[in-house]
């Protein structure tokens, strides 16, 4: 249990976060720290070391003028000025016998040969050098200088009192650290946190949707600009949602209706030819309405897998090369008797030739279910156009009739399914049409386009881009 | 001509195997894929129907083991799945057709028929007679009893698919498949208007009738009533 709550602490967005701002900032002070640091330290040895030069180089002055005998003094003032547990002062000759030394025994023995052998070997006279002395706990800085024939002068000094001076840095440094973790973790966690907060709402938000709450929305406050576009997004995405449950739950509702309808009538029929003695032929008619109702149905069906599969994108397009103007001709002579019965004028007003890459099945049952619309709803007496043209790239083809129109009110609804603008239903059909030609069209990068009036009749018009 | 159908919802097998009988047929009805698979193995037959989703073997391996023993029965598939992916890979795998469940009974016979045409290569007549009806396929012309009657292209075509199902009921949905090559019904029945046309110029002055209306389940031409 604390194994998993310690686990998903890990993984929180939180505690990444906060551990990530606390390391980089941790990080980068330390640095800062360091180089300050070490500057502090450089300085202060070029200080050291520039005294001690300068002090070997008044004595190789004074060793050129007076030579050994008064310089030998001189140091031996120079020394009586120091503490000798801080600082020592040694000549020598190049053999090793000591002319002049303060009191080493806070030191310890010094050897001269190695560091001679090293200036003879970068060819220099003065070398300066930390030096660690049997003797003492810390270390001491050295110059080896050779002031005139025969003679070297060492002069070393403690630097106990550097040491110290830096450790105040140092302590100072870490107590500046320690607290900066500290300041920079807490830092982290609210501007962490200040991130999250709007993402957690979001996550709320999702939690009481997931729990049925479908009409809840997500506040869009402006804090920062990534999480007011999750917000946006995620509310956009819920009135997509819900939009489609709505449409759903009408489906369903219409299906409920439009489904149960022929099968209530199929039983209806059926058991009344049951329940008494009849004809031969009185049960042919029971099975032709039962064959017919069938009939419906599974168009119905079919009707419906294809709007749904054609949304959904399945089963993709199959493009073909066509002749567009031959595809309306046929499907005008296709309802061409059945517009002559109603002394319906079926005109076509098409050029030579419209050659489309197209879904050719798809675009025949496109027409087709326009054109089969215009007849049905134009009554005797009226006409009918069919009209193509490709022109500024796009591709139209126009249905007008003089029929009865769409009313206002329907308009907006005509192409959702199972809508019928006659709420009685005595016209045949289910309402799926003008669904299957928006859905058709739409899956062959078209659109459909309508305009009509009251009494006066209805225009279609199908946009493709070529 | 023995026919094996392998179909696992009995009362589809049965109205299937009745009509398939009454249309001359020897049917042997299989009711789980490894009977079915049995019986193809071991008998010779002309055409075999097999359903996809079946008990103990799916038809699609069913077919494929037939196939794999070298039996090139024609095989048609009888399905309720009707996307174009399953047909596709219904035809890849050795059946020859594909009908999707629910159907009328008049068109898988139409296309056992064809398949059994296909598969015993008969070849393509000239010239189809029923009764009096004459119609020259080289010359596009119609006669009955002598007398040429005049067809549109569409009434010709229409005329044609009917002689050559003779004594078959063909649907609505059969001849927009055929004769307009379309694979839908319009709400309207636009096949009515169609045969009257044609009824119009056929029958019309003569006695005897040919064509037909089956209510409910389409047309067909043939010389009794």
């Amino acid at each position: 249990m604390f194994l998993r709550k310690l686990h998903n602490l890990k993984n929180s967005l939180l505690f990444r976060l906060t551990i990530l701002y606390a390391v980089a900032f941790t990080v980068l002070a330390a640095i800062g720290f360091l180089v300050f640091y070490y500057r502090i330290y450089a300085v202060t040895m070029e200080r050291l070391d520039s005294e001690l030069l300068e002090k070997t180089g008044r004595f190789t002055a004074l060793m050129k003028d007076a030579g050994l005998e008064g310089v030998r003094p001189a140091i031996a003032d120079e020394a009586a000025s120091e503490d000798p547990q801080e600082d020592f002062y040694r000549l020598s000759n190049f053999k090793g016998d000591v002319l002049f030394t303060t009191d080493m025994s806070f030191w310890g023995s010094i050897d001269q040969q190695r560091q001679l052998q090293k200036m003879q070997n970068d060819g220099v006279t003065d070398l300066i050098q930390t030096v660690k002395f049997a003797r003492r706990d810390d270390k001491a800085r050295m110059v080896t200088s050779i002031i005139g024939p025969d003679s070297v002068l060492q002069i070393g000094e403690s630097l106990e009192e550097v040491d110290e001076y830096l450790d105040i840095f140092l302590q100072l440094f870490s107590i500046l650290i320690i607290s900066l973790i500290l300041v920079s973790t807490i830092i982290g966690w609210l501007l962490a946190r200040r991130a999250t907060i709007d993402m957690q709402e979001v996550t709320e938000t999702a939690e009481e949707i997931s729990n049925g709450a479908y009409d809840r929305r997500v506040q869009i406050k402006a804090r920062y600009k990534e999480i007011e576009r999750l917000g946006a997004t995620f509310n956009r995405m819920l009135d997509r949602i819900q939009s489609l449950l709505n449409s759903m739950k009408e489906i369903n509702d219409n299906i409920a209706h439009d489904l149960r309808s022929p099968l209530a009538r199929i039983r209806g029929i059926a058991e009344m030819s049951l329940l008494q003695e009849k004809s031969v032929d009185a049960y042919k008619e029971m099975a032709v309405s039962t064959i017919e109702e069938c009939d419906s149905l599974i168009g119905m069906i079919n009707t419906m897998l294809d709007i749904t599969e054609a949304e959904a994108g399945v089963n993709g397009v199959e493009t073909e090369k066509f002749e567009l103007v031959e595809l309306i001709h046929e499907a005008c002579e296709l309802f061409r008797p059945i517009a002559e019965a109603k002394k319906i004028h079926l005109q076509t007003d098409l050029p030579e030739s419209l050659t489309v890459t197209s879904d050719r099945k798809k675009m025949q049952r496109i027409v087709t279910n326009i054109l089969e619309n215009a007849i049905k709803y134009t009554p005797a007496d009226g006409a009918v156009t069919v009209s193509a043209a490709a022109q500024n790239g796009e591709l139209r083809i126009e249905f007008a009739d003089t029929g009865t129109g769409i009313s206002e009110k329907d308009l907006p609804h005509i192409f959702e399914r199972f809508y019928r603008c006659d709420r009685s239903r005595t016209q045949g059909g289910v309402g799926l049409g003008l669904s299957l030609v928006k859905a058709y069209a739409e899956s062959i990068n078209g659109t459909v386009h309508v305009e009509s009036a009251l009494n006066q009749g209805s225009r279609f018009a199908l946009v493709f881009e070529s | 001509m023995r026919l094996l159908l392998v179909e696992d919802d009995l009362k589809i097998a049965q109205f299937v195997e009745n009509g398939l009988r009454e249309a001359g047929f020897a049917v042997d009805h299989a009711a789980d894929g490894e009977d079915g698979l049995h019986l193809a193995l071991t008998e010779p037959y002309d055409i075999a129907v097999v359903d996809l989703m079946l008990p103990k073997l799916d038809g699609l391996t069913l077919i494929e083991e037939v196939r794999k023993n070298n039996i090139n029965t024609p095989v048609l598939i009888l399905s309720a799945k009707r996307s174009v992916d399953d047909r596709v890979k219904g035809l890849k795998t050795g059946s020859d057709d594909y009908l999707v469940k629910p159907f009328a009974f008049s068109e898988l016979l139409a296309r056992v028929q064809a398949l059994i045409r296909r598969s015993t290569h008969v070849t393509a007549p000239s010239e189809l007679t029923v009764a009096d009806l004459v119609l020259n396929l080289d010359k596009r012309k119609a006669f009955r009893a002598g007398r040429e009657i005049f067809l549109q292209p569409l009434e010709f075509s229409l005329l044609e698919y009917l002689m050559r199902s003779t004594g078959r009921v063909v649907s609505k949905t059969m001849i927009m498949e055929h004769v307009w090559d379309y694979n839908f019904s319009p709400q309207t029945n636009v096949v009515e208007a169609r045969i009257c046309y044609l009824r119009d110029k056929i029958d019309k002055d003569f006695d005897i009738k040919l064509i037909h209306t089956v209510r409910g389940v389409g047309y067909v031409l043939k010389e009794t009533a």
